[in-house]
């Protein structure tokens, strides 16, 4: 009994932590939202939203943009991840250590250096940094967030069980088809939490985009602060309210796929 | 042995500071002793990120210099200083009031909408004798001509001006790829007096923008009512054209002023969609948004050769490229100039406001009479950058020990140093060689500025060296001719909303059609799969169930069957 109350109490910090810095603040940004600038209850902030076709449109490109990016992480972090998880190929931690190194500096550093590098690699293409917006925001987006999708993949794949592999080469599968049976599903849950650790904060993220882009491609993330720094908190606080329902609903649908994963963890 | 030497470098690495923190409490703690017998006051100021002279040394640290200034006063004034890095995150921090503060130096238009919503208040009368005195009459007038709901003169009782300066174009005219594009700096150099070039194919990608609303909005609207228009029936005039009325002196000084000041701050609905149309064809060409970085990247010369920037940042970025190419070749060096537009161009201001809640009015005025001595101005000027307010023998002494070709570098006076000049006009200056350049000199009167605050006002003349045309000097103060040109930017009230949306569908991206029709795919191939999922999962279901259903119905009879065999028996 004495135990179980001494365990509970071990939650007490990051509960206070939870109701202080999350909690209150969500409540903080829900009254924002629909209230008015006097502090009445409206309902403008919800009607101007979905009726503004800019901010709608400046969501697609958010999605559009996160997704690029979380596709393109994956792409590269994959079979980097794969790699490194090999013994073989990897006998110390030292080279997984290089590339998650780059985002122990700070990111506004790291992103200002990108940009200035970047600029000298167009240079000789002849063209700039502002003629491709884009291409540098991917860019930058791609080369912050792949340490954050290697480690996930990288942890998995350690735990991935080859017993099932080779079973499945003994039953006879060809190598795509072991990949696809006895390979990929054993990594889900890593590229699920790889591609959430990108997804979302690649929509919400602004410094990237507006350094990269030299301001030329808004992100909802950029959108929110342009409200909130020119006192419109209504409207700022609305499109955070969306963004959390964003957040609710990926989680809702890769919970979905991660309990079944798990599940089938778990028969084995 | 080496783990504990190592042990004992890491704590020692760990309590020096502190070590030094309790040496430095102790001579705190003494001044403090000192002046316990007096009055103690924090006055708390809100300002701008590097706004005011602060430094180790206590000599130019204006903190400090204040703090002995008071003393002698019989007050012990400490000064709490905090900054902010946008009027609308100040105005915001003073709405929610969680902090008092005596002193906030916002922009101009913030001052007039403090006014409106009676967030300050007015400064006592004769309060500030040094600001009476030493004020700018050129400041002074302009600030007494703003119209607060009709009413004029509002703005000089409820602050005082701190710094001032102008919205411009900073350019390179020796951008390494403006020669490939065939433009001459002596082109350029024309090309940058007027608004329109912005939006001229032969500076695509070499412009970078300023990432504030208003600004922007500012070149937007100088560039759509550069000719005359038709607006709600009413017959406005041109800017290009009520420069040339200006010119051949039909209109004089202060109604041009107020013509130009009108059709600038225009800002209803069609104005605002004139614009916009605009802003979005000049973002197409633009290399970029920027707020603070432009500075660095104009001085370091790599990534655009035009840049719309405000006089002090202009200034500054200036001083960074003559420090940057110092060891270049005169070739390589770069040379940024500044250029205001003749036919019109924003000029601002921040100014010192007391907030409603503020307990310290008196010192609060203290302090501003403080700053406004000509020496405590020109310690600020020297220090951050930017041009005060303030006029007067100081300044004025040294403005000329820095630029003026008589003086030496200590301000002392030589007449002889003229002999190696020619005087020349400032229209002829820009058909001289650079080398030429340095045997020149161009004179430049700044009476408009310091008169009545300097005793002999003929000593506001300066002789500057062609070589500096356009450069920090003319930055920092423009010249008389242009001075009608120049409007003020008012708050935009209600039309703020409009304006914010506005600039969003300037600011957002527009996507190419494929974009859409991928997204569109993918959504549709996500449901389709999520759909196709959920029926193999009923399926799934439906066949276990049957499959339990048969193997029940099976153990169901071979019970049957054992039951009859075991019955038969």
């Amino acid at each position: 009994m004495k135990d179980k109350v001494f365990r509970k109490s071990l939650a007490i910090p990051f509960s206070l932590f939870l109701v202080l810095f999350i909690i209150i603040p969500i409540l903080f940004i829900i009254y924002y939202a629909f209230t008015d600038a006097n502090g009445y209850f409206t309902l403008n902030a919800f009607k101007e939203f979905f009726t503004s076709t800019t901010k709608l449109n400046i969501l697609l490109v958010s999605v559009l943009i996160g997704l690029f990016n979380t596709v393109l992480c994956i792409l590269i972090a994959y079979p980097l991840a794969f790699l490194l998880s090999n013994p073989k190929i990897n006998r110390s931690y030292v080279l997984v250590l290089l590339f998650v190194l780059p985002s122990w500096i700070n990111f506004v550093l790291r992103t200002g250096a990108l940009r200035d590098l970047l600029s000298i690699v167009l240079k000789w293409f002849g063209t700039t940094t502002g003629q491709h917006p884009l291409f540098c925001t991917m860019v930058g987006m791609v080369l912050n967030y792949l340490p954050f999708t290697i480690l996930p993949l990288y942890s998995t794949m350690l735990k991935i069980d080859y017993s099932r592999v080779e079973a499945a080469k003994d039953l006879g599968c060809n190598p795509f088809k072991t990949f696809i049976r006895a390979f990929f599903p054993q990594t889900l849950p890593g590229l699920i939490s790889a591609s959430m650790m990108v997804f979302m904060p690649t929509i919400s993220s602004y410094v990237i985009s507006d350094t990269m882009s030299e301001g030329k491609i808004m992100l909802f993330g950029n959108s929110i602060y342009l409200s909130f720094s020119n006192s419109d908190w209504n409207s700022g606080s609305f499109m955070s309210l969306i963004m959390l329902l964003i957040i609710f609903i990926a989680m809702l649908a890769t919970g979905k796929f991660q309990s079944e994963s798990e599940r089938s963890n778990k028969t084995w | 042995m080496k783990q504990r030497i190592k042990n004992i470098i890491f704590s020692l690495a760990i309590f020096l500071p502190f070590l030094s923190s309790v040496e430095k409490e102790a001579s705190s703690h003494a001044k403090i002793l000192r002046a316990q017998s007096e009055e103690n006051v924090t006055l708390s100021i809100y300002n701008w990120e590097d706004y005011m002279a602060m430094d180790d040394n206590p000599e130019i640290d204006i903190p400090s210099l204040f703090h002995d200034y008071m003393l002698e006063k019989g007050k012990n004034v400490t000064i709490q200083y905090s900054t902010f890095d946008t009027n609308e995150t100040m105005l915001s921090q003073l709405k929610i009031g969680s902090v008092n503060y005596d002193l906030i130096c916002p922009s101009d238009y913030v001052i007039q909408k403090m006014i409106k919503e009676d967030l300050i208040v007015p400064f006592d009368d004769k309060s500030t004798p040094f600001y009476d005195e030493n004020v700018s009459p050129f400041i002074k007038d302009k600030i007494s001509s703003i119209e607060i709901d009709g009413k004029k003169g509002l703005l000089s009782s409820y602050c005082r001006p701190y710094m001032w300066g102008t919205l411009g174009i900073l350019y390179n005219d020796r951008y390494s790829s403006l020669s490939s594009r065939g433009i001459t700096p002596k082109e350029m150099r024309k090309d940058m007096h007027s608004w329109l070039s912005l939006w001229n194919d032969k500076y695509d990608n070499l412009l970078a923008i300023k990432d504030s609303m208003r600004d922007t909005y500012a070149v937007g609207v100088l560039k759509t009512y550069q000719e005359d228009f038709i607006l709600d029936g009413k017959k406005y005039e041109g800017f290009s054209s009520l420069k040339i009325k200006h010119d051949k002196k039909e209109i004089d000084d202060e109604t041009y002023n107020q013509k130009l000041t009108e059709i600038f701050n225009l800002c209803d609905d069609t104005t605002l969609s004139l614009v916009e149309k605009e802003l979005v064809s000049l973002k197409k060409r633009a290399f970029g948004f920027e707020v603070d970085s432009g500075k660095i990247d104009m001085a370091k010369g790599d990534k655009f050769a035009i840049n719309i920037a405000w006089s002090g940042d202009a200034a500054f970025a200036m001083s960074q490229a003559d420090e940057f190419s110092s060891e270049k070749s005169e070739e390589e060096k770069i040379v940024l100039k500044y250029a205001l537009p003749d036919t019109g161009a924003n000029i601002w201001f921040d100014g010192w406001v007391i907030p409603k809640t503020s307990q310290n009015k008196e010192i609060a005025q203290e302090f501003i009479n403080f700053l406004s001595q000509s020496e405590i101005a020109s310690l600020n000027m020297d220090y951050i950058g930017y041009t005060p307010v303030i006029a007067g023998e100081d300044i004025l002494s040294l403005l000329k020990s820095y630029y003026d070709v008589r003086y030496d570098e200590e301000g002392n006076y030589h007449p002889e140093y003229l002999d190696d000049y020619q005087e020349i006009k400032t229209s002829d200056i820009d058909s001289l060689n650079e080398e030429e350049k340095n045997i020149y000199y161009y004179v430049k009167d700044l009476s408009y500025f310091f008169s009545s605050t300097i005793e002999n006002s003929e000593d506001a003349i300066f002789y500057i060296d062609a070589s500096q045309r356009d450069r920090q000097f003319d930055t920092q103060y423009p010249d008389k001719e242009i001075l009608p040109s120049l409007c003020i930017m008012n708050d935009f009230g209600k039309q703020n909303d409009s304006m914010l949306k506005m600039w969003e569908r300037v600011k957002k991206t527009s996507l190419p059609l494929w974009a859409y029709i991928l997204l569109l795919v993918l959504v549709i191939l996500l449901t389709l799969f999520l759909i196709m999922q959920s029926i193999y999962n009923h399926q799934k279901k439906r066949r276990r169930k049957l499959r339990k259903m048969e193997r029940l119905q099976k153990s169901k009879k071979s019970d049957e069957l054992i039951k009859t065999l075991t019955e038969n028996l």
